[in-house]
């Protein structure tokens, strides 16, 4: 049994346009033994679906957390706080921001908007794996 | 109190007027009075004259009655106040007298025989001796007294002097206000127009002009003066005012073209700053992405994978690392033009120390003896970016230094005039001078230097040089191959002057002063 498994059935719901970099924050989980279910969306829109069970997602979990980028085309990351936020039944699924946007301002705009945390997309794997496992790992236990 | 040209001028002129008249008069009267006493003593005279001639022979024959008779015939004269024929010793011997009374007819006059005059204020008295023939001699046998009344000749004079009194005084009371107006005409209304003139002229009314008719006086000369004057004035002022309306015209011409461009240059600027950190943000991402996959194929398929391949995924891993600190760096270079922060007071001394400390591994490393001159001062900047600056001299000094015997790297701070002064010297391999300007520019590393040993970014000294820029500040670098570098960084006093550091600075000053007093 994995000590650091997390409550098994909660799934993790990771919104990024980039493929390159679900992959790679997939791969960190995985390498650090956080395998509960893992849901992927590309767009802001699409995670909202999923969110609200919605589509092709009437079937979705509800997740136990979210991870959301920023810079995404279409609705931003930003945009799709809000709108979770803002939806009675989803406003307490906690929320990390994980962007490559290094700036005091989102940063500021998402923690009072509700995100639970804002993680940098760091330079190295080493980093990215250790932030968004104990991020993970301190949201869903 | 002031006292104007018209009070000056009637003062003037009664003065004058009256002196004239007054010296007229005063010798037109002496003149007539003395003629008419002249006219009084000449007439009396020959009464005197013709009494003697009649009396000396009845004096003679001692003819009393008929010398009484005489003495009457004249006092019946009315100008004759009294008569008197008196003897040798003097004895009254006939005499008439109508104003003195009858005591004085006994009267005896001391001596007969003196010619006398005697001037009194309303008559004339003259006596006169009587000289009788006795044998061969002339002998004063007596004397005649007689007074004359005057008083019509004084009463004369009195009318004169009243008369010449009434005529100065009309005199002056009309001329003093002819003269007045003569000179009001003249002089003062001229004078006025032209003091007018001067008062509007010197409130900036340059189109003043005299009113003043010509005149061929002094008068005249001076108001074509001042028209000359204010002439040349209106030409000048007027040269001056387009001189200076096309000057205005061309600051404001001149200034909106600066505005447009500063404005142009300061959305270009922005522009580029927000290209550069979008180019920043979007290189950074996808190399990301490729250091983590390159790691993650590293980590996942270990076991597959033969060595060489692992090592070159490595490769990949460590040269993006190098890249995307370089993109970072770009970004903080991109933010210490855009964004100051904000400034504390900063020890120097305490700033070289913590360098000191954070480089401890590679000094040890290389060998490196770090030398930090006491005396550091303390001054109001942004601590974070203050400590970019040296941190960037120190990493490059101890990049470059290498491996070698005698390593050492001096701290040093001077102040020169308004200029904080800090050095950061190393006995490095130096820098030709060719290169010493272009190592502050972005990756512009010098390619002399830039051996495979040296791992430099290409941006730690342009760092330095924007930082410095935002204290009026300046550095530079002395070096030459062989001999080591120097890098030196100034900093304005003004713009590293904090508010409280000035009171700091002055007290314990004071006090040192009055030490050194006592």
């Amino acid at each position: 049994m994995n000590p650091h498994r997390a409550k098994n059935s909660l799934a993790i719901l990771l919104v990024d346009d980039d493929a390159d970099s679900r992959w790679l924050v997939r791969e960190s989980l995985l390498q650090r033994q956080v395998d509960n279910p893992l849901f992927e969306s590309e767009s802001g829109d699409e995670a909202l679906a999923f969110l609200l069970q919605r589509g092709r997602h009437a079937e979705a979990p509800r997740p136990g957390v979210v991870f959301l980028d920023i810079e995404m085309p279409g609705m931003d990351g930003q945009e799709v706080l809000l709108r979770i936020k803002k939806t009675p039944e989803l406003n307490d699924i906690p929320v990390v921001m994980l962007t490559a946007l290094n700036d005091d301002n989102h940063r500021q705009r998402a923690i009072s908007n509700g995100a639970l945390g804002y993680i940098v997309k760091p330079d190295t794997l080493e980093q990215l794996g250790e932030q968004v496992a104990s991020a993970a790992r301190g949201v869903l236990s | 109190m002031r006292i104007g040209l018209q009070v000056k001028s009637i003062l003037v002129l009664a003065v004058v007027v009256l002196a004239t008249t007054a010296s007229g008069g005063w010798l037109y009267y002496a003149v007539t009075s003395n003629v008419l006493r002249q006219n009084d003593r000449a007439q009396v005279e020959k009464l005197i004259g013709g009494l003697a001639i009649a009396a000396e022979p009845c004096i003679a024959q001692q003819d009393l009655q008929a010398i009484q008779k005489l003495v009457k015939d004249l006092a019946s004269l009315p100008s004759i106040r009294y008569v008197a024929v008196v003897d040798a010793g003097g004895k009254t011997l006939a005499s008439d007298q109508r104003f003195f009374h009858s005591g004085s007819a006994g009267h005896t006059y001391p001596q007969p025989s003196l010619s006398y005059e005697l001037q009194r204020p309303n008559s004339l008295e003259l006596g006169r001796p009587l000289v009788v023939k006795r044998g061969n001699e002339h002998v004063v046998a007596g004397g005649v007294r007689l007074i004359a009344d005057t008083t019509d000749t004084n009463a004369v004079l009195m009318r004169l002097h009243r008369e010449m009194t009434v005529c100065a005084a009309t005199v002056l009371i009309t001329l003093i206000p002819l003269g007045y107006l003569l000179v009001w005409r003249v002089m003062v209304v001229p004078v006025r127009n032209l003091l007018l003139a001067t008062r509007r002229l010197s409130d900036g009314d340059f189109s003043v002009r005299t009113t003043t008719t010509q005149r061929n006086d002094e008068i005249g000369e001076l108001a074509g003066s001042f028209d000359e004057m204010a002439e040349h004035l209106y030409e000048s002022q007027s040269q001056l005012r387009s001189a200076k309306d096309s000057l205005e015209r061309k600051v404001i011409e001149r200034t909106g073209e600066l505005e447009t461009a500063n404005r142009r240059l300061r959305e270009e600027m922005a522009e580029k700053e927000d290209f550069l950190r979008a180019v920043s943000h979007d290189l950074g991402a996808p190399l990301r992405n490729i250091a983590g996959m390159a790691s993650m194929i590293a980590i996942k398929w270990q076991a597959q994978l033969p060595e060489e391949a692992i090592a070159k995924l490595k490769r990949i891993q460590a040269n993006v690392e190098v890249e995307t600190g370089m993109i970072r760096e770009l970004l903080e270079l991109s933010r210490i033009k855009t964004q100051p922060e904000s400034r504390t007071f900063l020890d120097f001394g305490t700033l070289m120390q913590e360098l000191a400390d954070s480089f401890e591994y590679e000094l040890k490393a290389q060998n490196i003896h770090l030398e930090v001159a006491p005396g550091m001062p303390r001054l109001y900047v942004e601590k974070n970016r203050m400590r970019q600056v040296f941190q960037n001299l120190l990493d490059n000094a101890i990049k470059y230094i290498g491996h070698r015997p005698n390593a050492r790297i001096q701290i040093q701070y001077e102040r020169r005039d308004e200029m904080h002064v800090f050095s950061v010297a190393d006995n490095g391999p130096g820098i030709p001078a060719e290169d010493h300007e272009r190592i502050f520019h972005v990756f512009r590393r010098s390619p002399s230097t830039a051996t495979a040993a040296v791992t430099g970014k290409g941006v730690g000294l342009a760092v330095v040089k924007t930082v410095v820029a935002n204290y009026e500040g300046r550095v530079w670098v002395q070096s030459a191959p062989g001999n080591g570098s120097t890098f030196y960084v100034a900093l304005s006093v003004f713009s590293t002057e904090g508010p409280q550091e000035r009171l700091d600075e002055s007290a314990p000053r004071q006090e040192f002063a009055s030490h050194t007093a006592g």
